[in-house]
Formats: structure tokens, sequence, C-alpha cells
């Protein structure tokens, strides 16, 4: 009986201590520990999910961390990796909103504590104000498919729900999910494959569109929503993909032609234009302005495919469109002329608050998830100066980007940590338009997460709450087949 | 005493045990010899991996715990032996199993009765030879098997129905839909003990019921479509097919027991044609196998299987011997052979010894199958279009339709990554191969390769390999893989791959001029001037008109041409006489390949 008992305190010992005996005897170093995630000197905001991370040293067995503010408030963990209690880390970052914590690292070597040189953590001024993110988590492929699906993940912690996987429909490959401006009330997503498709909803009314418009010459792709929610912009684009033979490249993805459309979506009617609808150029994806008055796209000269592909660029233009009669306008403005340096424009989106265009620079064509020097860049729409964001890039592709509903944030895909798997970060930006160090979005266990994922994040968003979307009924309205046919006006 | 005799108890245990004995060990003897290369197809369509996240994924499934223990086992087919074993054990348990429930339905069996128990394994065998059937199935079959058993054993009718929701219950999540058998089984069992109407009803409405919420409920919690949990998730690689053949042996695995045990049959047989009827049941099921097989293990499936086996493990005299007895006439065994002369360097030897579809026979085009694409990605991964074999191996893992990962694949991606430099993308496959049981300890090896500055280019396959690397960037086109094919040599002439692919592409496209064009440049680096490129050239100076070159053409060679000819003017190309010329390069472009046959 006295044996059970010594248990029980050791039991109850062990979890008042959860955090760990902080180590005495360390050597202290000057240098600051490799970590896992890199979470140095970010900048977080509050509500964000505990920035767990691994010390990456050589022989490196237990953890010990501390995160401190200036009153000396403290959060501990210790064990394999850094895990700090979710509760305990809301509750420390709240507290000190606008200033920084000092993170100290002590590792465990061989036997002997190490005493890092400590290193800060911000938190942002500037509230996120969005429950999640969505994003399309796929195999980083070529043309077949594996299992894939649109997610949703809670930013205060680490749970991960499916929207749509594709084990809801066999064979099918969703992507290109867009709400509007975070809002996931209304969402349009693609649907392709044998039982193609483009899913509209609007608070709890679905509608799935055939997929195709022979009058328009295809599929509709990279939608966009009008601010008003009653029209969205699409290009249609008739894509072909090459395969690079050198060792530095992969996928290369161009466009025979492309065209872009805004979409009524009352009336279910594709609206078109000749001047965004030409024969020797490339329209392509569009977006509307935060007042709904302009769609910025980006435009190329065609070119003798597959031959010149690396003649694929892209400028940056915009064209008036009228909601209140669903007109587009009849001049045509060149924003940024990046053919002039030699260079291709892709994935703008302009700030909700109208102050920023950012977009995606590649060295040609638009898919720029395979274009290793692809960097982001920020237009100012009050100057009209364009200036590369080298605080966020890095040398691999970075790219995906969108703002948070109040335009503090931004999500971008980079893969910067292997070359090949695109992961999301975050960053935020000041009022002088720079932005901080991006940070990986948080995990569990990063370590472990991002190792044994044999998938890429693409394509994510802000969401300003969970999306309510019924993956069981659409599956079976997939697999029907049952579609609405659009006009072309 | 007859041939089988009504045996003493002892005796008949005896006998019972050779029975089984010869049984399991035929299934072990047929998965080992001539069905080995199924075994290294089914390990191929997997990534069993030896972590937390896996094991949680696994179970977060219907059945997930049946494919768990099935893909671990599975693992171990990359050593034949061992996936013989798993094979015929699995067999062996079936019938065993099923026997002893029979035994506990009636105790003083006939041997008839006993020679029906294997029933179910004898269609289980026939069953696995699709092979989309994964051994999950048969992992459920025994656990099914042993929760009858259990559920035999209990005397009191109330204790058994409660157990049976229980095992119901767990058992849809953990083995999948093999539960309606149970169901199945559950309810003649009532009948059988005659518990009553009342509670035969009750048990069996109870059951359905039962499975039928389980479901309803699971289709709440995981993002499949209801009639496929209502089908199966784990049993059957294609996601939307499930076969007749599996609720057949779902029913028999519940109907078979009571078979076995029937008194009524009993009855009837009387002991004195017992030994008829047992010779007679023995003698069926021989005529079950011999036809059985030959429908469900289709010969030219395996037959690749065979080829894709022996291709990834570099067994090119086996090929050879395979293509030698027996032409190969699929794409892929013509672009398995065609590999294995190649890296032998008997392709411009020997090729027209074969049967040959066109320049496609040696790099088939793409094709949204996995099978298809991992023969044709090692010729790639060979050749040293490392890129292009990366595609493939990445969409043939891709491809795999319940979404598995591939062991196989994922070894030679880490591969191509290391072959390009792309050390980040590399390193993290070997470090998930590194979860594994049998790739891991090549995954250390591997890595350790990475971090030996020049290591890689000092390995006898890799050093190689990139030294063919392509330089110039343009995007790849199988309609112009023949111009590749001259790149790859130009940039590296110890590229003999390579070169006989170029030489040997040109003439399978039926363009001697180009053929020509190719050779002069393989000639300003080497002497190779092999039978069918003499062949070539023969065939393009008679062409021309011109005097053959005896400097460059054996006389034999001139000799075999001219009589060709002369067959062909006098008697026109569908000539008998021309058979003894099949195997020559100028019987391929003027008569068409050499017979199938």
């Amino acid at each position: 009986m006295v044996g059970y008992r010594k248990y029980i305190i050791i039991i109850i010992a062990s979890l008042l201590c959860a955090c760990g005996k902080k180590p005495h005897d360390a050597e202290i170093v000057d240098y600051m520990p490799c970590i896992y995630p890199d979470y140095t000197d970010v900048t977080i905001p509050v509500g964000i999910a505990p920035l767990n991370f691994s010390v990456r040293e050589e022989g490196v067995g237990d953890v010990y961390v501390e995160i401190k503010d200036r009153e000396g408030r403290e959060l501990c963990s210790s064990g394999e990796y850094a895990r700090f209690d979710i509760e305990d880390w809301h509750e420390l970052v709240l507290q000190n909103q606008g200033r920084e914590l000092a993170v100290t690292v002590f590792a465990e070597i061989e036997g002997k504590w190490k005493q890092y040189k400590a290193f800060s953590i911000y938190v942002s001024s500037s509230a996120l104000d969005q429950w999640g993110i969505t994003y399309r988590r796929v195999a980083p492929g070529y043309e077949v498919y594996g299992k894939m699906g649109i997610y949703q993940r809670d930013l205060s912690n680490f749970d991960e729900r499916s929207i749509i996987e594709n084990t809801s429909a066999v064979g099918s490959c969703v992507n290109c999910h867009t709400s509007n401006k975070t809002n996931p009330e209304q969402i349009v997503f693609h649907v392709r494959g044998e039982h193609g498709a483009t899913m509209v909803q609007q608070g709890e009314k679905r509608e799935w569109l055939k997929a195709k418009n022979e009058l328009i010459g295809g599929a509709m792709v990279y939608p966009y929503w009008h601010p008003s929610g009653e029209y969205c912009a699409f290009s249609t684009n008739q894509t072909r993909q090459g395969f690079h033979v050198v060792k530095d490249e992969r996928v290369e993805v161009f466009d025979l032609s492309s065209d872009i459309l805004v979409y009524d979506v009352k009336n279910h009617a594709i609206i078109t234009d000749t001047l965004v609808s030409t024969k020797d150029y490339s329209e392509n994806i569009p977006v509307f302005s935060p007042d709904g008055k302009w769609i910025y796209y980006t435009t190329c000269c065609q070119q003798d495919y597959p031959l010149d592909f690396k003649e694929e660029k892209y400028d940056l233009c915009r064209i008036s469109f009228d909601a209140e009669t669903g007109k587009f306008g009849s001049k045509v403005d060149t924003l940024f002329k990046a053919t002039a340096i030699g260079k291709s424009v892709t994935w703008p989106r302009p700030s909700y608050d109208g102050k920023y265009i950012m977009f995606t620079l590649i060295d040609y064509g638009y898919f720029s998830i395979w274009h290793k020097e692809s960097d982001q860049y920020l237009l100012d729409t009050r100057t009209g100066e364009v200036r590369s964001i080298s605080e966020i890039n890095s040398e691999d592709s970075d790219s995906y980007h969108n703002w948070s509903e109040n335009s503090h944030w931004v999500v971008f895909t980079s893969r910067r940590g292997d070359g090949l798997y695109s992961h999301l970060y975050l960053t935020s930006v000041g009022e002088d338009g720079r932005f901080t160090k991006p940070f990986l979005l948080p995990q569990e266990n990063p370590l472990r997460y991002y190792s044994e994922s044999l998938f890429s994040f693409n394509t994510p968003d802000f969401t300003k709450k969970p999306v309510v979307f019924d993956s069981r009924t659409a599956g079976r309205d997939i697999e029907s087949d049952r579609r609405i046919e659009t006009t072309v006006r | 005493m007859g041939i089988l005799p009504n045996p003493t108890y002892k005796k008949r245990r005896v006998l019972e045990t050779v029975l089984t004995t010869i049984f399991g060990l035929s299934a072990f003897l047929f998965w080992l010899f001539p069905y080995k290369s199924a075994l290294s197809y089914h390990e191929q369509f997997q990534l069993f991996l030896t972590t937390s996240t896996y094991f949680k994924e696994a179970l977060s499934i219907p059945g997930g715990l049946a494919r768990y223990c099935g893909e671990f086992l599975v693992q171990m087919y990359v050593m034949p032996v061992f996936g013989a074993i798993v094979l015929s054990l699995i067999l062996v348990a079936v019938q065993i199993l099923i026997y002893a429930i029979a035994k506990k339905i009636r105790k003083d069996m006939p041997i008839w009765g006993y020679l029906l128990s294997f029933i179910p394994s004898l269609l289980i065998w026939l069953y696995i030879g699709d092979e989309n059937v994964l051994l999950p199935f048969c992992i459920a079959s025994v656990s099914l098997l042993l929760a009858v058993f259990y559920y035999t054993n209990i005397e009191r009718p109330y204790h058994r129905l409660a157990t049976a929701v229980v095992i119901l219950l767990c058992g849809y999540w953990f083995m999948g839909t093999i539960v309606y058998a149970f169901v199945l089984y559950a309810t003649i069992y009532e009948a059988v003990r005659k518990s009553g109407t009342t509670h035969l009803v009750v048990t069996g409405v109870t059951l359905c019921l039962t499975t039928v919420a389980a479901i309803i409920i699971v289709s709440n919690i995981v993002n499949y479509p209801i009639e496929r949990l209502f089908n199966d998730l784990v049993y059957y690689r294609i996601p939307t097919t499930v076969p007749l053949m599996q609720y057949i042996i779902m029913g028999m695995l519940a109907v078979v027991p009571f078979l076995c045990s029937s008194n009524k049959a009993g009855n009837i047989i009387k002991s004195k044609y017992e030994n008829a009827v047992a010779l007679s049941i023995l003698l069926l099921y021989g005529a079950m196998m011999a036809g059985g097989v030959g429908l469900f293990y289709d010969e030219k499936k395996y037959e690749l299987m065979d080829y894709d086996c022996m291709v990834r493990t570099n067994n090119w005299q086996g090929i050879i011997r395979k293509a030698s007895e027996r032409q190969p006439d699929l794409p892929m065994s013509v672009c398995a052979t065609n590999l294995a002369l190649g890296m032998t360097g008997q392709l411009c030897e020997s090729a027209f010894n074969y049967f040959q579809n066109g320049a496609e026979g040696l790099l088939p085009p793409f094709q949204r199958n996995s099978n298809s694409m991992l023969i044709t990605a090692e010729a790639y991964f060979l050749l040293g279009l490392t890129n292009t074999a990366q595609r493939f191996y990445f969409e043939a893992m891709e491809g795999i339709p319940n979404y598995a990962h591939s062991g196989r694949c994922l070894k030679r991606l880490a591969e191509t990554n290391l072959l390009n430099g792309q050390y980040a993308v590399a390193e993290k496959y070997l470090k998930i191969l590194e979860n594994t049981l049998f790739y891991k300890e090549w995954a250390r090896q591997t890595s350790a390769l990475m971090k030996e500055e020049g290591a890689i280019d000092k390995h006898p396959l890799y050093g190689n390999l990139r030294r063919s690397h392509l330089t110039n960037d343009y995007l790849f086109s199988e309609s112009e893989i023949d111009k590749i094919l001259g790149q790859l040599f130009i940039k590296n002439k110890e590229n003999q791959l390579a070169m006989q692919y170029m030489l040997l592409c040109s003439l399978l496209q039926r363009d001697v001029n180009k053929f020509m064009q190719y050779l002069s440049v393989v000639q300003q680096y080497k002497q190779y001037n092999p039978t069918i490129c003499q062949q070539g050239i023969a065939f393009a100076y008679m062409q021309a008109n011109k005097q053959i070159p005896q400097n460059m053409v054996s006389p034999a060679i001139i000799e075999r041409l001219k009589n060709f000819a002369t067959i062909v003017t006098a008697d026109g190309k569908q000539s008998p006489r021309l058979a003894a010329h099949n195997n020559t390069l100028w019987y391929y472009l003027i008569v068409g390949s050499k017979s199938q046959n």
C-alpha cells in the first residue's frame, strides 16, 4: 500500500512540474539556437496557435524553453521539443500585444545543457480578426493526383478539418476555392475530372455550374468575387503543361489562349467583352478592386507554344467594371509593365483597404509555384510605385498570397523549406508598407508534421469564420452530374 | 483400408493434419515460385511506416486496423519467402478456424465435413488472384472467424447477443464490412441452435440494425460517400469497385461451418459412402483450382508482373530468358525486354529476335496507370533522363487508386532528387523511408552519401547518370525522343544505353536515313557496328541502289539481305519463305514485326 501511495505522489508531482526543471548548470553560449521552424524574431498576431518548435542541433536530447515578457510573466516547456500549453500561450500573447517576448532555449547535448542566446517574438498590435485559413492540400505532382482536398484550419489551435476531399467523389480534383473577402458564406471552387463543375455557394444555396461553356471556349478558372457578391470574375484558359528536361526545373504551364469574364451569379450569365477577350493576347487571373469598380488582370502577347514558352510574359492591367449595368469599361490601363524589365506578373491580389496590390513576379509564364525565382512584389496604388518585398521573399518559390480582411496580414506559400513542398507563411504589413519576417503556419509538432507530410499547401486564404459545407451531399452532387447551364451575354 | 478410411480419432487427426499441411505447403510453393512476382507487385503499391502518425491515419477509417495489419505484412513481401509464408498461413488459418467453428457446432463430424472446411480458403486463394484484392480482406476474414469462434462458445443467448453487438461495432470500425458475414453467421447460428423464434428474430433484427446504424454514424465522421462505407474502403484497390466474389466469400465464411456440420447431410450420406464422397470433394477441388487459377490469375497480367519484378530487381538475364521462351507482346513486356537487351549491350545485336511494336516499344508513351508507368520510369532513369523518370515515378505513386504511397517509387524519387542536387527533398524522402523496416538501411546509407562531398559523383550508378544529365533546357517531347536520346549520348559518350536506344529508335520508326545520320555520329566517337547496324547500313545502301560497303557489313549479312530481296521480288511480302528472315531489320521494315508467337 505504501509503495502504491508513493507512485501516486510521483505522478502528482510530475503533473505539477509538467514544465520540467530548469537546467541550472547550463553552459551559456552567445549564439541563437538553430530551431525548426525558424521562429526567431518573427511577428505574430494575438490569437495565433502556439509557436511550438524543435531544436536542430547535432546530438540534441531534451530541450527546456522559457518565454518571458517584460513583466516577468513566463511560459515554459520541456521535453523532446518546445510545446506550449495553448491556453497559457494565448494568455501570455494577449497580455503582450504590441510588445516583445523573450525566448530562451536550453538544450541537452550529449548529457550537457547549453543555454542559447535569447531571441524575440514580437506580438503585433494589429489584430488578425480571422478565425482561420483555408487551403488546398495536394501532392506537388504533374498530371495525376492522389488524395487531395480543400481544408480549413483554426488559427488559434492546430485543428484542421476538411471542407471537401476527393474521397467524397473518387477521381475528382477540387481547386481554386475562393471566398468573398474571407467570408465563407460565399464560396466558389472547381471540380475537375469526369464529373467537372464549378460550385457556387451563397449562404445555404449551392449551385453546380456546367464546367465548360463552349461559347467561351472552355472552363471557368481562377475566380474572384465582386465585393457585392453579385458577380464573380473568372478567366477561361486553354491550359497545357510541359515538363523540363534539366535538373533545376520541373513543370511548365502555358495557355494556348485565355480570356477573362465576369459571371453574373443571379442570372447564371457570363459577361464578356472584346477588350478582355482578344485574339492575340491572353488575359488572365482577374480580380476586383475592393470597391468593385475595377478589374485587375494580367495580359500577355500570345506566343508559339510550346516552342516559345519562355516568351510568355504578362503585364498587370486594369479595366473598369460597372456593377449596376454589368458592363466592362472601354479602356484598358497598364499598371505595371513587367515585360519592360523582362519579367512576368501573376496572381495580383489587392489589399481590401485599397492601398496595395500584391503580385508575384517571375521570369516567364504565370504558374509561379514551379518557378524558383518567383518573388512577391507590392504595388502602392496611391503612388504607383512597385517594389520587391525582399523582407518576405526567399530563394525558392514564394507565391499564392491573400490578404486578411483588415489588410494587416498576408498568408502566402513558399517552398523555402525544401524547394518542392509549399508551406504556408504569415506576415504582417505595417503602416509604412514594410512586412515583418514571415512565420511558418504553426503545428503541434512542426518538425514531425512537415517532415512526414507529402503534401503541398496552396491557394491559401483567410476565413473570418469556419466554412460550413456538407461534403457528403456535395460528393453526391458531384457524382450526379446535374449541372446548371450558363449563358453568355 | 480405403484411400480415405473412416479412421479412429487419432488417425483422423493425423490425416487432417497431413491434408492441412499439404494445403498450406501447396499455397506456399504457389506463391514462392510461379506467382512470386505478385508479391513484389503488392509491396510496391504501399508504404508502411512505423510512425504513430501513420498508425493514427490508418485507424481513422473503417477497416483501418485490417489495413494496417495487412500493410504491415505486405511490406515483408520484399522477401518472397515471407510473402509466401504469410499467404499460406492465412489460407491455412481460415481453413482451421472454419473447421474449429464447425466442430463447435457438431463434434462428430464426418471426414467430408472436414474437407468442406477448405471451401472458403480455396475461394480466397482464387480471389486473391485478382491483383487488386488487398491483404486486409484476408486479415479481416481471419478476424471474423476468430470472432465467430468466440461467439459460438458463448452459451447464454442474450450474452451472445450483447457480445455480437460489441463485435459488430468494433468489427466494422477495425475490420470493415466483413461484419456482414458475422451478422449472417449469428442469425443462422441462432436458427440452428433453436434458441426460439423470438430470440432468432431479435438477434437478426438487432444485428442488422446495429450494422446499418454503425455505418450511418461513421458516415458523419469520415469523408466518404455512404455507398462506399456500405461496400468497403480497404479490401480492394479500386475504390469504387467491389467484386461479387468478395460477397460470395463473405457468405461462404458464414455458411460453410454449418455445411461442414450439417446433420441432415450427414444422415443422408451414410458412412459407407463417406470415402467416395470425400474423394469426390477432393477431385472437385482439384478441378476447381485447375480451372479457377486460369480464370482468376490473368496470364497476361501476371506475365507483366514478372517483367516488372525483374526490371525492379535489375534481373536483365531473367528478362531475356523469359522473352526467349515466349515472345513479349505487350507494350510493357516489349519495353522491359528492350531495356534488358540495352542494359546487357545486346539491343542493337538482337532486338529483332523479339517482337517489336515500334519506337513505343523502347519508351512507351505516358499513361495514367501506375502499373504501366513503372517500367517506363525505370528505362528513363537508367537512360539518365532523370527529370522524366522523376515525373513517371511521381505520377505512378499518385496514380495508385487507393491513394497509398509507394516504397519503390519513393526510393527512386529520393534518388532522382539526389541526382538533381535537390538534397533537401531527397533528405525528406530518405527520412520517411527510414521509418520503414525494409528501406531503412538503404535510406541511411544513401543519406550518408549526401553528406560526403563528391561521393555521388564517384558512385558507379549515380555518377554515370549525373554525367548524362542534359544542360540545355527545353520541354520534354515524346515525339522527339530520338533527338533527346541523341543529346544524352552527345552529353555522355559512355551512356551505352542512350546510344543503343537512339540507333534502334530511328529504325523502329522506319527512318533509315535518320539511322544513318545517328550511326555516323556514333562512329565519330567509337567503333560500334553490331548486327542490326550492319543490317541497317546494308538496307540503306540497297534502297539507294548503291554498292553495300564490304568494310562495314559482313558478307553473311549482305548475302542474307540479297536472299531476302530475291524472295520478296519473286513471291511478295507474304511469302512463307520470309520466315527465315523474321529476326532481321529488313523483315521488320518490309513485312512487319516478328510474329508474336
